[in-house]
């Protein structure tokens, strides 16, 4: 996950707390030492209890599908001997207000698109169905105007407009939506078993009806 | 007398070269003073339930102060999971499974201030 460390235009650093909660890592902050919830990204104890940091737009992906969309992207300088982790255990979680949906892998793997609704909020979840890392939520609003997705070969497709969008940048060529843009929206993975630790609201996508 | 006005004067002297070298950019990094700062363990509060604290502050020390390389310069796979973001053109990446260990990496980008972690 990727947050951004400001609240209120103050710059937060933050710490390791060491500490579990809800399986899942705490933080402290250099300032105040309160101890925030890194799924919530919300200070649980001390004086910031109840202030929460913002989700930042990341992808998780492949370096090989990375370094082709960014060519200029810095690295972290670590040291190599990377372990493998499975994209398939993990499922998207999109919080939007008040509202939490999780799409577990394995169902994109099969439906490649799906179109949902968040919060009011008209999304698209997107997978390719060749490499599970490269995935994307868009909003599916076009300047009012409310694109239905396909999947057809390498694109999305709407078929109301005829115009096809790149899966990755979301970027739209040919029929009436031509040149315009999908708008990312953050998202981000979990283990599905701690999904409904965080968001016990939590709708889980179980199939397109 | 004469050997308390020593060491006062001692480590006033260091002080002040101490405070010089903040001053002047020289020890930049400044230690929280742990002392002023909430702790859990001291609180008195309420811990929610399942909180569970096993290790101390910083026992898993987060990447404070990350250095990067270029594309051409990273050796990874190409199936090497990452996290990435982008701002204003700039673009960063960080491998997961390094991450799994070292857990949050303080950085900015274009910047603004984020953390990564997982």
């Amino acid at each position: 996950m990727v947050h951004r460390r400001e609240l209120n235009g103050e710059t937060l650093v933050f710490g390791n707390q060491g500490a579990l909660w809800g399986n899942a890592m705490t933080w402290w902050d250099h300032s105040t030492g309160s101890v925030w919830s890194q799924p919530l990204g919300e200070a649980i104890l001390g004086p910031h209890k109840g202030d929460r940091l913002e989700l930042f737009l990341s992808a998780m992906t492949t370096w090989g599908a990375w370094r082709q969309t960014h060519p200029e992207t810095l690295t972290l300088d670590a040291p190599g001997g990377f372990d493998r982790i499975s994209m398939r255990s993990v499922a998207i979680v999109v919080h939007l207000g008040t509202e939490t949906a999780a799409y577990p892998i394995p169902l994109l793997e099969r439906e490649h698109v799906i179109n949902d609704t968040v919060a009011g909020v008209e999304i698209a979840v997107v997978m390719d169905p060749a490499d599970p890392s490269r995935w994307a939520v868009f909003s599916r609003d076009v300047d009012g105007i409310v694109v239905d997705l396909i999947s057809r070969g390498d694109v999305l497709f709407d078929p109301a407009s005829g115009t096809a969008f790149d899966p990755v940048r979301g970027i739209g060529t040919g029929g009436t939506l031509d040149g315009e843009i999908l708008g990312h929206l953050p998202a981000f993975t979990s283990f599905p078993r701690d999904v409904p630790t965080f968001w016990p609201e939590a709708r889980f996508w179980t199939g397109s009806r | 007398m004469r050997n308390r006005f020593d060491t006062i004067a001692a480590v006033l002297g260091v002080t002040g070269i101490m405070s010089a070298l903040v001053v002047f950019g020289i020890l930049s990094y400044t230690a929280p003073d742990t002392r002023q700062l909430y702790d859990p363990s001291r609180s008195g509060d309420q811990m929610p339930r399942g909180f569970r604290q096993l290790l101390s502050r910083d026992a898993i020390r987060p990447i404070y102060d990350p250095q990067f390389v270029t594309a051409e310069a990273t050796p990874w796979r190409d199936d090497t999971l990452v996290i990435g973001i982008e701002q204003d053109g700039d673009a960063k990446a960080y491998p997961v499974s390094f991450l799994n260990g070292r857990e949050m990496v303080i950085d900015s980008i274009a910047g603004i201030p984020v953390l990564v972690t997982w």
